[in-house]
């Protein structure tokens, strides 16, 4: 009953919201229906829902996407920067400069592991295999643009424009875009959503802006980075890293204080572990103070936490510490909108302080910085506004920001849904919950004799029912075992659930329906043998 | 394989490496051209009196670059039977010749006679079946 109260103050609110948001006489004169500003996850997501609703009412839609990224030479203009192969195009920040390069560099530095040990499998490769980084970047870069073509012939397919252009908003329904070449134009709309993500900071130390690089250039860089400092203890820090040691080029990793901040450091801990055992330096409790140039490399002036300086020279330094929201930028505090510290405060229907624009993504203040986030939040978001019927019964209208999976491709992958055992403890507290945990060796690493007991399942639950808070795993493929996962706690799974399905043999993911040691017990947590 | 050699002894930046190698081996002949604009294709496309091949590819696109050297063979090999005409998708100036054949994968060849587009072969299937296309064309 309460459950169905609910649904219709929803609905009702939906109506509400969305469809008088704006005066519905001075719709009229507006050049766009819509007009979305950022062209990556979010924004493309909602621009091609938003027209396949209007579409499918026979209305004929006039819905356009700003994007604009300038290139980061312009922007630091010293000749000392690494020469890049950077073009921006549609996709945002996960197709030119995120997930999807980030993976494939990830699959390069596995293909490294698979090479070295395929002797084994009876494979006749040589003791030593180089690796090429200009062909790997000059691969990733011609897949980028394909994917840029993709979405092109998308906009031109379903009609919607594309405006190469920075946007700047004049008044509540007007904004002024500018091109590279300096051309201005202004534009009207009844509604606009705003989806323009964020960006890397650089930290405020000598150098940093001259001399250093972030992730927006690591995938674009001509020439191998080659001895290289990572400042950070972000999963953008640990990924690079990560990749990069696997791609053989010596890293070091600096860290104010611990990794992966507010992911389960249980795990954390596990994967920095398993990166110093490859290879990896780790710096922690040190702070970069400056950055000076010394002919063709750069000279890091560094405190520890005894605040002891230190020097040393590298050839690449790649900050990784934390990404602004470039929402400021937009001139949307004039027109009234609020934001939360850098971000775009909106309500749980992405709706702005100013009725008819909203904002999805990672400008916004909810949810975890992630391209399906955007993507499913600005396709809700679409629907809601635009489509005549909102489909009623077990529809969910509304984005649901909890229990959220994600993976972190580290060398040691690391998949997790739910909350982590510190969060937990702190909710629930530690009598109230139960941990199930096992480390263990998949088949392919004992065969191998590489990597054993590196991977780790870990199932945290509640209550008499034991309903599951938390899932996370260290290991291969840990995207896809998690994901599957996803569902399962969506829809309430309980240890007893796990406990009655049976597993496929051999994988690593059958663990999960053999947990039977916990935390509580004290008992070694390690599997030997089948 | 080639355009990668060529990058490095010459050191210069990918992509314009590639893309004036294209323009060393192909600009001559009289039986291909690079179009420029919309203007362009109407004069030697849409106007032509022989058959043309109008080739969309882009300098990224790995199969673009093994099917544009076999076409430019054909051209030579069957000398002034038919045009090679090329757009690089890329091109500002060309987005509207792509919107028109609504483009939609690399490689995708769109074959004129008398100004109407006859056969669109998307992809590269290897030279026989291509030159036996080719041959129906002008014949």
């Amino acid at each position: 009953m309460l459950v169905r109260f609910r649904r219709r103050h929803i609905l009702e609110t939906i109506r509400k919201y969305h469809k008088g948001d704006s005066n519905e006489q001075s719709s009229l004169k507006h050049q766009y229906d819509l007009v979305c500003i950022g062209g990556g996850s979010g924004g493309l997501a909602a621009a091609k829902r938003a027209h396949l609703e209007l579409q499918s009412r026979d209305i004929q839609p006039k819905i356009a996407i700003v994007d604009y990224r300038e290139h980061p030479n312009i922007v630091n203009t010293s000749p000392d920067r690494p020469e890049i192969n950077w073009r921006w195009g549609l996709g945002g920040t996960c197709t030119n400069v995120g997930c999807i390069p980030k993976k494939i560099m990830h699959t390069a530095a596995l293909y490294g592991e698979y090479v070295q040990n395929a002797s084994e499998f009876g494979w006749k490769v040589p003791s030593t295999v180089e690796h090429d980084w200009e062909s790997l970047v000059e691969n990733v870069q011609n897949h980028i643009r394909s994917i840029h073509f993709g979405y092109r012939s998308d906009m031109m397919l379903n009609k919607i424009e594309h405006i190469n252009a920075r946007a700047k908003f004049l008044d509540k329904h007007t904004i002024e875009v500018t091109d590279a070449k300096g051309n201005v134009k202004t534009i009207t709309s009844r509604r606009f959503i705003i989806a323009v993500g964020c960006m890397p900071k650089y930290p405020d130390i000598e150098g940093a802006k001259e001399y250093a690089i972030t992730s927006d250039e690591l995938f674009a860089l001509i020439k191998p980075p080659n001895k290289t400092l990572v400042v950070g203890a972000s999963y953008i820090a640990l990924e690079s890293a990560g990749y990069l040691s696997g791609l053989n080029q010596k890293v070091t990793v600096m860290m104010r204080s611990i990794p992966l901040r507010g992911f389960d450091q249980d795990c954390a801990q596990k994967i920095v572990e398993f990166m110093k055992e490859r290879g990896t330096t780790f710096k922690q409790g040190c702070v970069p103070t400056k950055i000076r140039k010394n002919k063709n490399s750069f000279v890091v002036e560094y405190v520890d936490d005894k605040n002891s300086v230190h020097v040393e020279e590298y050839d690449t330094v790649l900050f990784a510490v934390g990404r602004k929201c470039v929402a400021d930028e937009l001139g949307l505090q004039q027109l009234g909108v609020k934001f939360d510290n850098d971000k775009i405060d909106v309500n749980e229907f992405e709706q702005t302080s100013v009725p008819h624009i909203y904002a999805v993504g990672d400008c916004i203040n909810r949810g975890l910085e992630l391209t399906p986030t955007a993507i499913h939040a600005g396709s809700l978001l679409s629907r809601r506004i635009y489509s005549e019927e909102l489909v009623t019964k077990n529809h969910k209208h509304i984005m649901d920001y909890t229990n959220v999976p994600t993976t972190v491709f580290t060398p040691l992958e690391y998949g997790s849904c739910g909350m982590s055992e510190e969060d937990t403890i702190k909710k629930y507290g530690q009598d109230n919950i139960e941990v199930y945990l096992i480390g263990f060796t998949p088949l392919e690493h004992e065969f191998t004799h590489k990597d054993t007991n590196k991977t780790y399942m870990k199932v945290i639950c509640v209550g008499s029912e034991e309903k599951i808070i938390g899932f996370h795993y260290l290991g291969p493929n840990a995207g896809e075992i998690t994901q599957g996962v996803a569902v399962a706690i969506r829809l309430g799974v309980t240890k007893h659930d796990l406990d009655s399905t049976v597993g496929i043999h051999p994988t690593v993911a059958e663990e999960m329906t053999r947990l039977n040691i916990t935390r509580r017990s004290g008992l070694v947590a390690e599997k030997r043998g089948c | 394989m080639m355009h990668m050699r060529i990058n490095r002894i010459g050191n210069l930046n990918i992509g314009k490496g590639i893309f004036n190698t294209y323009k060393r081996c192909y600009s001559s002949s009289k039986n291909v051209v690079q179009l420029k604009n919309l203007n362009d294709f109407e004069e030697q496309v849409i106007k032509s009196k022989a058959p043309v091949v109008v080739d969309f590819y882009a300098d990224w696109c790995g199969p673009c670059k093994n099917l544009t050297p076999k076409l430019v063979g054909l051209a030579e090999k069957y000398d002034g039977k038919f045009l090679l005409a090329k757009v690089d998708i890329d091109d500002i100036n060309c987005t509207e010749i792509v919107r028109q054949y609504e483009i939609r994968a690399l490689p995708t060849l769109v074959m004129f006679k008398n100004g109407e587009p006859t056969v669109t072969i998307v992809g590269d299937r290897g030279i026989d079946p291509l030159e036996s296309d080719l041959k129906q064309l002008f014949d």
